[in-house]
């Protein structure tokens, strides 16, 4: 008898979406839009700790010579630096090499170098950490290894790295944070929206409704119509704002001012699937929860008759 | 069946619908309520189908105590009670066979025996020939009937009807009374509210009496 309810039920919220499609369109299209603003956020955020993560990966620590070192003095120097345990690849670009990876990051300008002497460039030792030990603090606790060396005695020539990675730690926080922000206030714009789409339903079908009371049907099976109607809208919404923030991501490289650096931001990553599935149930518990809410302002059983 | 014991129910500022009303009926009995606008009819058959609650007394219908039904027992209490109202209640754009089927439906009730139960109330109605119209295309006597065939769809063990006849001709109206006593006579106990003593000077039925919510005479 229950499951005979229960698809009697579901049929009755399908027939009710499909009895105002276009209050169905816009509860959906604004659930939607809220939903996406949250999605571009955490999407940006999930992108600036993978950014984050990569470049502390590959950039390491950076020391700038005066001029260009005797090539004697420089293989003594790397191979010093090579032997540290926390050292997992050194490379070496003297300022002819400088020159020319500043012309190639100049494209079609890159005849602006031309006549220009390489000396203006410094030549520099790039420093990469072994994997093992990266972690908060390893790349000036590195800097100040090299500082130690008479060839790096200037402060001024070594770059960790680190104040770049502050700022966007910092950027990453704040975003977070406005993460947080949005997803309450997209919380909140969801569970009004549901409720008062609910609303506007039951309030369309209040004879029925009144009838159903009055022949003995179960305040349930009254209000499991509205639970699977608020389901399926924040669902929904939830699907197409997942749909605009994929789309939005994989145009990302056309429209992107970073993509013309060459830089590992230049494409996006989309949410993990768990993420994607955790924000459709999540929206679609929301709609339930906006649907108790509107069904509760309604009436119950005590009600029926006028 | 329906018993009633020092019943009061006020409203805001102290105003009393009912004042310290008993009475009781027993199983397959017919009885009339009457008495002039605002006497308390209505607020009588609203406390038998428990979409209110006394303020004072106890109402027993069906051996359900309504002072004292939980919420989620009135469903229970209504499937045993039937109820007609003077406007029929009908859902326009649903025909009549499904009109009287919703009641069932929505009790969860297998398709099979929801055709058979809801052709044979109809008949018994006299409307067997038009289940597939809609409400709107029938007369005011047809769609009391359909009312009437949603209400005792589901086999209740009481009717109850608030001025059944209130929008009806003189001649539709002894239609639909001749239905009552139908019904009636199958064993249901029947509470028929109205205003109408022509309606109820025609019949030999027990006439419970209220003004301006005390019961005056049928006890």
């Amino acid at each position: 008898m229950i499951h005979r309810q229960l698809g009697y039920a579901g049929r009755r919220a399908i027939r009710s979406i499909l009895s105002a499609p276009v209050l169905q369109l816009v509860a959906v299209s604004t659930i939607a839009l809220a939903l996406l603003v949250f999605c571009v956020v955490v999407t940006l955020a999930v992108n600036l700790d993978r950014v984050a993560a990569q470049w502390g990966n590959e950039v390491g620590v950076v020391a700038f010579f005066e001029g260009e070192p005797d090539p004697k003095t420089l293989s003594t120097l790397t191979d010093t630096v090579s032997s540290w345990p926390e050292v997992e690849r050194v490379l070496v670009f003297t300022q002819a090499d400088a020159l020319a990876d500043l012309g190639a990051a100049l494209g079609d300008e890159a005849s602006l170098l031309d006549g220009l002497d390489p000396r203006v460039v410094p030549a520099s030792m790039e420093v990469r950490m072994a994997s093992s030990h990266q972690a908060a603090g390893a790349g000036r606790a590195l800097a100040d290894r090299l500082r130690a060396l008479p060839a790096f005695a200037d402060a001024s020539q070594i770059d960790s790295g680190e104040d770049l990675m502050g700022r966007l730690s910092e950027v990453r926080d704040l975003l977070q944070l406005g993460g947080l922000v949005v997803g309450i206030l997209v919380l909140l714009a969801v569970v009004f929206i549901i409720s008062n789409t609910i609303r506007l339903t039951l309030y369309a079908r209040r004879a029925e409704l009144e009838v159903m009371r009055l022949v003995g049907a179960a305040e349930w099976f009254v209000r499991v119509p509205c639970y699977l109607e608020g389901a399926m809208q924040g669902a929904a919404g939830a699907a197409v704002a997942l749909l605009g923030t994929w789309a939005l991501v994989i145009s990302f490289p056309q429209w992107s001012p970073l993509h013309a650096q060459d830089l590992s931001a230049g494409s996006l990553v989309f949410l993990s699937t768990g993420s994607m599935a955790a924000l459709v149930v999540g929206s679609a518990a929301m709609g339930v929860i906006a649907s108790h809410l509107a069904a509760g302002r309604f009436g119950t059983v005590g009600g029926a008759g006028d | 069946m329906i018993r009633l014991f020092h019943v009061s129910k006020s409203y805001g500022r102290g105003e009393r619908a009912l004042d310290d009303v008993s009475f009781s009926m027993e199983k397959g009995e017919f009885a009339f309520v009457t008495g002039p606008s605002g006497a308390g009819k209505t607020t009588l058959l609203r406390l038998l189908f428990a979409a209110e609650r006394p303020t004072r007394g106890r109402v027993l219908v069906a051996e359900h105590d309504v002072s004292r039904l939980r919420a989620s027992s009135v469903p229970i209490l209504r499937r045993n009670v039937g109820v007609v109202f003077q406007d029929f209640k009908l859902l326009p754009r649903r025909t009549v066979f499904d009109n009287v089927a919703f009641a069932l439906e929505v009790l969860g009730r297998p398709r099979g025996m929801i055709r058979e139960r809801v052709m044979t109330v109809l008949r018994q109605v006299g409307l067997g020939h038009r289940s597939t119209a809609l409400p709107a295309r029938l007369s005011g006597g047809e769609q009391q009937r359909v009312a009437i065939a949603r209400a005792l769809v589901n086999q209740p063990a009481v009717l109850l009807a608030d001025e059944p006849t209130g929008n009806l001709d003189a001649e539709l109206a002894v239609g639909i009374m001749e239905l009552f006593e139908t019904v009636n006579s199958r064993g249901t106990t029947v509470l028929f509210a109205t205003h109408d003593r022509n309606l109820v000077e025609g019949y030999t039925k027990r006439v419970i009496r209220l003004e301006q919510g005390r019961l005056v005479s049928g006890a």
